[in-house]
């Protein structure tokens, strides 16, 4: 079911994955975590910068620009890409084909 | 900067109020629009003390309520969490506890991303924690098309009002005046509490007995303060009046409580809180709130490998063009008054020692100056126009590589680009960088910026040495020199 552990910055883009662990110096995880990247946590990573770093997450619904060496502190479980709808993150979710429901 | 000079940096100006006028706090995380919520409560259209994109500084207000008249506003500094690590990071609290010496506020109106609930949400509950009187301005609602969040659904949760605000638009401005004013009439306290582990609470009550007396209040504040001093106190931290009593102390407990991850029991109870309680603020709980399609796109073209550093260079050429050939005018018409008023001078007084100082020092020195402004204001025209369509954090993340080779950080960019106009504003916009380090270096780095004083030397040097010529038919040869420096 569940691929062997990586890092963040080892995910492809558009990969989804569960945060397993933080690592690095505490100020830096308590940051990290506060923005979302708590153990259990799914992340995608939804685009790398042009020169391959930063990268940029999305967590919880919001976007989040880390550098490689940071993310590469994270260890995930690569997550299996089809249990279920994708979330909105991915590009392809998030065209206006998807049905709008409810009143704007 | 020493750690007890950081706390009365950013003290509030008190803009004429009088002592009984009760105070209200804006807090929120960085970019949800809060700035623009407070332009609306106050009227307040200039920025105070605050260069393009970057509150640096508490800045306060005043607002008129129908029936309780005036009251203070104080716009904090955006912030993710209270926990900090600085002194500029612990004003949030000392703002919102009226510790420090600061004035004790009544109302703090949380303002909320609507599109980015979960992570705007761990504030707002820290707050609810603390027991303040919470109103919560929820923002930009309306760019949530799909699945928005309900307001109500979110009243009923966190137990305190919502008033659904545009604050760009001025929409529900009126409502959240009159929930400002129904929340000093009648205080309210949230009810939300994240379930804590049992270690993490009796850690917290160890923690609570050496708070210091002016510190406390009820157990759940007290409480409450407590997390927030374990996980914000460190050996290296740069907080400002932590009594060494309670330092102590939570260096024992957290050595104590050592194979625990006493941050992450706090940080996972509070989105566990937050996780669960989706199903009833969403109507479907499989899809977070989308990210714009529209502002995806336009990504896609702006962080794209090749094109995106194309659109950069060009937009580079076109400030600093503007800088140059745009500016010229404005700067001739003030040349052409300086020298009319100092031929009116000169006809006017005998030769003298008044005379030569009116004319060389008042009129020449002053208009000397008076040049380089024209300059100066388009240069924070195109960065505030820069910083408001959203391109200068895409700028952070494009350009962020390139950056650390010269070991800076990704925002740096912003006070760099600052520089161009002037050093000085360039060296105070770093403070919203994080880390000492990255300060320190990006201000070592500014002075080497060529700044707008700097700006006419070039320009001479380079009309003195390149003729006015043109680069492929169009290019002026001189603005690209500029660009280049």
């Amino acid at each position: 079911m569940t691929a062997p552990e990586k890092n963040l910055a080892e995910l492809q883009v558009a990969e989804v994955a569960s945060v397993e662990h933080v690592g690095g110096e505490r100020s830096f995880r308590r940051r990290l975590m506060e923005l979302g990247l708590v153990p259990g946590t799914r992340v995608e990573l939804k685009a790398i910068a042009p020169l391959g770093d930063p990268l940029e997450l999305l967590v919880r619904g919001s976007s989040l620009s880390i550098r490689r060496a940071e993310a590469a502190l994270v260890r995930v479980t690569p997550g299996v890409k089809a249990e279920a709808p994708a979330l909105s993150g991915s590009p392809r979710a998030a065209l206006p084909t998807a049905s709008v429901r409810g009143a704007p | 900067m020493t750690t007890g000079e950081g706390a009365t940096l950013v003290a509030p100006r008190a803009t004429g109020r009088t002592p009984a006028e009760p105070i209200v706090v804006l807090v929120g995380n960085p970019n949800v629009g809060k700035t623009s919520v407070y332009n609306q409560l106050t009227g307040e259209r200039a920025h105070i003390g605050n260069y393009p994109g970057i509150t640096v500084e508490q800045r306060s207000g005043r607002l008129s309520l129908p029936e309780r008249g005036g009251v203070t506003v104080i716009d904090l500094p955006g912030t993710y969490s209270l926990a900090a690590r600085s002194a500029e990071e612990q004003i949030a609290l000392d703002a919102l506890l009226g510790l420090a010496g600061l004035p004790h506020p009544e109302v703090v109106v949380a303002v909320v991303d609507a599109g980015q609930l979960s992570r705007n949400l761990y504030l707002t509950l820290q707050l609810i924690e603390l027991g303040l009187n919470v109103v919560v301005a929820l923002n930009m609602l309306d760019e949530v098309r799909e699945n928005p969040p309900s307001p109500t659904a979110l009243a009923t949760l966190l137990g305190v009002p919502v008033v659904v605000t545009d604050g760009r638009r001025g929409v529900g401005i009126g409502e959240l005046k009159r929930a400002i004013e129904r929340a000093l009439a009648e205080p309210r306290r949230g009810h939300l509490q994240p379930e804590y582990p049992p270690e993490l609470v009796a850690d917290a009550e160890r923690v609570a007995v050496a708070l210091p007396a002016a510190w406390r209040d009820t157990l759940e504040r007290d409480r409450a303060l407590a997390l927030w001093a374990l996980s914000s106190i460190e050996p290296d931290d740069e907080l400002a009046h932590i009594p060494p009593a309670l330092r102590e102390r939570c260096e024992a407990v957290r050595a104590e409580a050592a194979p625990r991850d006493i941050d992450r029991e706090l940080i996972a109870a509070r989105y566990a809180l937050i996780d669960g309680a989706f199903d009833k603020l969403y109507a479907r709980v499989d899809r977070h709130p989308p990210k714009r399609p529209s502002s995806e796109r336009v990504d896609k073209l702006l962080l794209h490998p090749v094109w995106g550093f194309a659109i950069f260079l060009a937009l580079m050429v076109v400030v600093f063009q503007a800088l140059f050939s745009w500016s010229d005018p404005a700067i001739g018409l003030i040349e052409d008054a300086a020298r009319l008023v100092s031929g009116l001078l000169t006809r006017a007084l005998p030769p003298g020692i008044l005379r030569d100082l009116l004319v060389q020092g008042v009129v020449g020195g002053v208009g000397n100056v008076v040049v380089f402004l024209p300059q100066i204001l388009l240069l924070f025209l195109m960065i505030g126009l820069l910083e408001d369509s959203g391109y200068m954090a895409r700028v952070a993340f494009l350009m962020d590589r390139v950056l650390r080779a010269l070991g800076l950080h990704g925002r740096a960019f912003v006070p760099m680009l600052s520089g161009f106009a002037c050093a000085v504003p360039a060296v105070l916009a770093t403070r919203t960088m994080e880390r000492q380090r990255d300060r320190l270096l990006t201000m070592l780095v500014i002075p080497l910026m060529t700044c707008s004083a700097r700006l006419p030397v070039y320009t001479l040097i380079i009309a003195t040495l390149f003729p006015p010529s043109q680069l492929f038919g169009w290019l002026p040869v001189q603005g690209l020199l500029m660009v280049a420096m």
